[in-house]
């Protein structure tokens, strides 16, 4: 016998032992926190958010955590602002329909140097108003996004998505293009794009996209070598683009 | 949250599973031991601030639930503190002399790093409960209560040692 079992065995021949049975330890550790609630109660303090915090400490003690009351408080407020960002988020981008506009490519887009693809040259082209009406409708409506930079500033990704609005909307007139960065407005198409730097020089790339099914419309793209051709490579990318969506 | 409701919730923590299972052993209901400590712990919350030895001061408190609960449950008795006296009290044998001699080490605190070693102590050796138990109890992993439990028995060993008990196995 080591001296932990010998020092037992005499606490139990001198009687100072008092054993509680094993279903009875195992009750006080379940009623812990339900016996603490209620002693609260009756002095009159409980409130729910500290029977919250009670809970989740006797909890945490009880799977061998041994924090304090602090900490515990501390777990409860990060967990609840974590839950609270991502639930705050989640429905933030469901209204802004963010998940119905979210473009899935299926095709894989082949490109030369310059060029543009009418990916649905037959049939999906985009729903017009009817010849008699003079007001655009929100089918009908463009809105530009904001365009991605890749290897160059958000900055100027910007500008050139601002660019290419300005120009699109200087050919088509500007009730049939809306710039999502500045105002919203119902649009059924959405153009996309991105701004990217490669080894020597710039590649421009936009997209039409069908707000309704999210299958791309039409994609075209311009190279340049230096910034001083932006201005011209917006205006032919928005040549293209209006001459589509005429 | 209040600093009293935050010593509270740790002292109700440490102590309610020892009070408890003290209360158990003088009722061995487990219905009247909850009444018992509810009435203990909530005369407890509301003096927490002038308390300086929670472990004493629940301990009295206790005596005096206990008596009430007596004095309720057996109105004809005249003198219920008799009936509250431990009756391992008049156990004579040769154990007697050991069992003072193991009281007053256990009793002593300078035995025990802090209180919860003496909870620990409390709640293992005289209330038996599993090593599981008493992790579960007071927010330590098994393998902790296993290590402070050695030192514990370790510096009880010495104690009783210097106590002119040399070898344990002899006074069994």
């Amino acid at each position: 016998m080591n001296n932990n079992d010998i020092l037992r065995e005499l606490i139990k021949k001198s009687r100072l032992d008092k054993p509680v049975p094993a279903e009875v330890q195992a009750h006080i550790r379940e009623n812990k926190g339900r016996q603490f609630k209620k002693i609260m109660k009756k002095a009159g303090v409980y409130s729910v958010l500290f029977g919250l915090l009670s809970n989740l400490f006797f909890y945490l003690k009880r799977i061998g955590f041994g924090v304090t009351i602090v900490k515990t408080a501390v777990i409860l407020t990060v967990s609840a602002v974590i839950i609270i960002s991502f639930t705050t988020a989640g429905l933030y981008l469901l209204g802004r329909g963010y998940f119905s506009g979210k473009i899935q490519e299926k095709v894989e887009i082949l490109d030369g140097n310059k060029g543009a693809i009418d990916l649905f040259p037959a049939g999906n082209k985009i729903d017009k108003a009817g010849p008699d009406s003079d007001a655009v409708s929100d089918s009908d409506r463009v809105g530009v996004q904001q365009f991605m930079g890749v290897n160059v500033p958000a900055s100027r990704a910007a500008e050139t998505g601002d660019l290419i609005y300005e120009k699109l909307s200087s050919i088509t007139g500007s009730d049939r293009v809306v710039n999502f960065r500045k105002g919203r407005k119902k649009a059924g198409v959405l153009l996309m794009g991105s701004i990217e730097y490669l080894n020597n020089g710039y590649m421009i790339s936009a997209r039409l996209v069908n707000i309704k099914d999210s299958k791309i419309i039409y994609y075209t793209s311009e190279n340049i070598n230096t910034l001083d051709e932006l201005d011209r490579a917006c205006q032919s990318i928005s040549s293209r683009i209006a001459e589509k969506i005429k | 949250m209040s600093w009293k409701k935050r010593d509270f919730a740790e002292a109700y923590n440490d102590y309610y599973p020892l009070i408890f299972s003290a209360v158990f052993s003088k009722v061995s209901r487990v219905e009247d031991a909850e009444d018992i400590c509810q009435e203990i712990f909530i005369k407890f919350y509301e003096k927490i601030d002038t308390i300086e030895n929670h472990r004493k001061w629940l301990y009295g408190a206790m005596k005096f639930e206990l008596l009430t609960y007596y004095r309720k449950k057996h109105p004809d008795v005249e003198d219920v503190e008799e009936m509250l006296q431990d009756a391992s009290l008049s156990y004579v044998n040769g154990f007697k002399d050991i069992r003072i001699i193991l009281t007053e080490a256990i009793e002593n605190m300078d035995n025990f790093e802090d209180e919860s070693d003496k909870i620990l102590f409390d709640l293992v050796a005289i209330f038996n409960f599993t090593y599981e138990e008493a992790a579960g109890q007071l927010g330590f992993s098994v393998r902790q209560v296993r290590y402070k439990y050695n030192k514990i028995a370790g510096r009880l060993v010495s104690y009783l040692g210097k106590k002119g008990i040399k070898s344990l196995e002899d006074l069994l």
